[in-house]
């Protein structure tokens, strides 16, 4: 039982924001029939499952959700701003109901509820009627001329194994008026191919009716896939005339329904009768994160114990183990990539949640914003996408209500009137960009230099530069909003921000510019498990490179070093390219044999090592905090001797070198 | 099996571990020792403060190394026949807990310590921070300090 409630939760949690995604479409687009039918599902799954799961608290008032929206679905009542704004509200009532437990939340239910019918124009709460009373309804109500409509009915082969049930779709027509059932098997594979548990037949229905062609779209509401159900207006028939024209298929009634099921004794093969002229069903497993670590952990494991493998077939020289070696090694590497891909989240799960803080943000505050994204298809480790939700509303959150100026204000510097916030990510390498960019005033430099002086963060008398005065908005302790507004003084700060980015093995940049906007810049690691790494040395310590940042090695004496200003290039090919000594960073001395030419975001850099050992797949194991703030490094990792290797990050080992003085001088800025 | 018995006979009574950094005992809750292990090879990570030089392999884990002599401003030294590593969990208020692998001079054997026999620290005899220490016994005439690993770790 205790499951049950777990995997009820997380459906609500998921269906809760399929349901804001969908009220937020339909408010810019209030006749999209298919939005309005994404809605009153969401609904109606959430009152089925909570009345069974949940809270009779939030059953109930999901019930009341469900009978107010009925009204929409029969264009009974018209899609407003408010009512969007009532159910997105309503939406949050049941997050309430569900996961704050603690505290009465009867008043606000009746009050929404109230509200809401009252928007639909109920009346009030004297209206029980669940769905199939009101299609009930349809099919007495007015006498219009009866007409007769031709449905194809093609199920998806997976459609039974779903529930769907096509002889309760038969009653539910016959209920609206008369109805002849054919059913066309000639899609059914032969007996010996048989799957009993597939569905093959198509439908061809006849109705006659007077029921509008809502009302039969509303029985289908259930069934999915494409081009499933087409519905068809044949002819406006008189009364009583059926006369269905005769069709070169079987005919049969309805029963034929249960005959897939019958000749079942000799189906074994499950062949592919058909090559899939059927889209299969995108079926999904739900599968909790914590299994997935554990997966990837054992992958993990794995993958150092096959490197302890590969190294004993080469020190054997042994052929034949070689070739086993290098055999699973592709398997692994193979298995490893299955059970990463498994983690990795398209972004547009974490973008698709500040749709509604924009949309309460600009409300709250007057301001007319326009949200874009672009890239939301790039895809990130879900542990990340997970910690990185607060961060980034942070920092939206601070561009409305910061950033992005009034209209009048915007009105007089010669802006269009509606801000403009751009959600962008993109891969680069290893790792994934997020940017944050509005069109606002930019930050105002003067007003957070005085504020970090009267706080005594900056010493009265100094004159930072812009782009230090910009990296105080990160120290804690400085807010400059004038007057906590309940929008920005929500508990966290820009330095928990950039503090949580940081853990993340990530960094944050702010690029501004006086008057056109503020853009902020994420950079994240792409994963926190398993990557392909060259292991190098050191003086005595070996490290791992990610091999997708390397893009050659050279040795150190064959290529010309030249030195200008005091920094040191090495020139490839024609083209120069920075020095960034390894042992240095290290705390040891400038020296080395080999330069690794590595592709950071800024260009290619040469970092120089001792010696390159070869190519692994490592397993990044995360440091423990005592170490994980040390610059340069991602993490560590087992070496198929045991021994523990660093996994080194070309960008932040850049980043970091710029930024110790020792090693600066090595490296181009 | 009698370790749980006792307890639960007499909760007063807690184990300890007993170690020895330079010249001197400290003595560390059993239960947070996972295991106690002889000096496994470390990897040097460079910029790393001071206390914590290195990285371990523990059981395909890899834990920071942290020289509790360094920690408690005592001059390093080179491992001897008696050096030995406890592995021991940390818990902190921010974040999740973690395992580290603690270099001691020496590992001696586990005694039980009754609470109300710990007295506290001299406010000015104590050579190290204060706030590491949770307070010093007296086991067989001598001083044993008693340390709190959380505290240790605090800041860090």
């Amino acid at each position: 039982m205790g499951d049950m409630l777990e995997v009820f939760l997380n459906e609500a949690r998921d269906l809760l924001e399929q349901l804001e995604a969908a009220l937020l479409d339909l408010e810019k687009r209030p006749g999209d029939r298919e939005l309005v039918n994404t809605t009153f599902r969401a609904l109606h799954t959430l009152k089925g499952s909570g009345g069974m799961f949940g809270p009779p608290a939030m059953a109930a008032f999901a019930h009341e959700l469900e009978n107010a929206f009925e009204k929409v679905r029969q264009d009974r009542a018209p899609v407003t701003p408010n009512l969007v704004s009532l159910l997105l509200q309503s939406a949050d009532q049941i997050r309430k109901l569900l996961f704050e437990s603690a505290g009465d939340h009867s008043a606000e239910s009746a009050r929404l509820a109230a509200a809401l019918a009252e928007e639909v124009g109920m009346d009030g709460t004297a209206a029980p009627a669940a769905a199939s009373m009101v299609v009930a309804s349809a099919a007495v109500a007015p006498a219009e001329a009866t007409r007769t409509w031709r449905i194809r009915l093609a199920l998806e082969r997976s459609a039974l194994a779903f529930g769907t049930n096509p002889l309760s779709l038969f009653d539910e027509l016959r209920e609206l008026g008369t109805l002849s059932v054919r059913a066309d098997a000639d899609a059914l594979p032969a007996l010996d191919a048989l799957v009993p548990t597939e569905f093959h037949l198509v439908f061809h229905l006849d109705l006659e009716t007077a029921a509008p062609r809502s009302a039969i779209e509303d029985v289908f509401i259930f069934v999915d896939g494409p081009d499933a159900v087409r519905i068809e207006d044949i002819a406006a028939a008189p009364a009583s005339a059926p006369a269905p024209v005769a069709e070169p298929v079987a005919e049969t009634v309805a029963p034929v329904a249960s005959a897939p099921a019958a000749p079942a004794s000799k189906a074994a093969a499950p062949t592919e009768a058909r090559s899939g002229d059927v889209p299969r069903a995108d079926a999904h497993v739900r599968v909790s994160a914590s299994r997935l670590d554990t997966l990837l952990d054992q992958v993990g494991e794995l993958v150092i114990a096959q490197a302890r493998l590969s190294a004993l077939a080469r020190n054997r020289h042994d052929p034949v183990l070689i070739a086993v070696a290098e055999e699973i090694d592709r398997l692994s590497g193979d298995l490893r990539d299955s059970a990463m891909g498994m983690r990795m989240v398209p972004i547009e799960q974490l973008f698709g949640r500040y749709r509604r803080v924009v949309r309460d943000l600009s409300s709250d505050l007057g301001k007319e914003i326009d949200l874009s994204f672009s890239g939301e298809d790039t895809e990130l480790d879900k542990t990340v996408l997970d910690r990185l939700g607060d961060p980034l509303v942070h920092i939206i959150r601070n561009s409305i209500d910061h950033g992005i100026e009034s209209a009048e204000r915007r009105d007089a510097a010669g802006k269009p009137k509606r801000g403009s916030l751009h959600l962008a990510a993109r891969q680069v390498g290893t790792e994934v960009q997020i940017e944050i960019a509005d069109d606002g005033a930019g930050l105002n430099r003067a007003r957070i230099l005085e504020k970090a002086v009267a706080a005594g963060v900056v010493a009265d008398g100094t004159v930072p530069s812009d782009r230090e005065i910009d990296e105080l908005i990160f120290h804690p302790g400085l807010s400059t909003a004038a007057a906590v507004s309940n929008l920005s003084g929500r508990g966290v700060g820009m330095d928990v921000v950039k503090r949580t980015i940081g853990e993340l093995h990530g960094t944050i940049d702010i690029d501004t510019r006086p008057g056109e906007g503020t853009r902020f810049v994420l950079r994240l690691p792409l994963t926190l498990a398993i990557i392909d790494g060259l292991e190098v040395a050191v003086g005595e310590t070996h490290c791992i490179l990610p091999l997708t940042s390397v893009e050659e090695c050279v040795e150190l004496a064959t290529v010309q070093s030249r030195s200008s200003g005091g920094r040191n290039f090495v020139d490839i090919r024609g083209t120069l390219v920075p020095l960034l000594w390894a042992g240095e960073v290290f705390g040891g001395r400038r020296e080395g044999a080999i330069v690794v030419v590595a592709q950071n975001d800024a260009g290619k850099l040469g970092i120089v090592v001792d010696q390159v050992v070869g190519q692994h797949q490592t397993v990044i194991k995360p440091l423990s905090p005592l170490h994980a703030s040390i610059g340069g490094l991602v993490g560590s990792t087992i070496l198929g001797d045991g021994s523990v290797a660093l996994i080194l990050d070309v960008n932040s080992l850049a980043r970091h070198a710029a930024k110790t003085p020792a090693a600066a001088d090595s490296l181009a800025a | 099996m009698t370790l749980a018995i006792d307890q639960a006979a007499d909760p007063s009574l807690q184990d300890y571990l007993t170690v020895a950094l330079g010249d001197d005992l400290f003595a560390i809750k059993v239960d947070l020792v996972h295991e106690v292990l002889d000096p496994p090879p470390v990897t040097r990570v460079p910029n790393a403060p001071n206390f914590a030089p290195g990285l371990v392999n523990v059981r395909g884990n890899v834990l920071p190394l942290v020289d509790l002599r360094v920690r408690f401003g005592m001059e390093p030294t080179a491992d001897t026949a008696s050096s030995r590593v406890i592995v021991s969990e940390v818990t902190r208020e921010e974040g999740e807990p973690f395992q580290v692998a603690m270099r001691t001079d020496a590992v001696f054997e586990v005694i039980q310590v009754r609470r109300s026999d710990v007295a506290a620290m001299p406010e000015n005899g104590s050579r190290w921070p204060m706030r590491f220490l949770d307070g010093v016994v007296r086991q067989d005439d001598r001083f044993v300090t008693l340390l709190d690993v959380s505290e240790v770790f605090r800041d860090a």
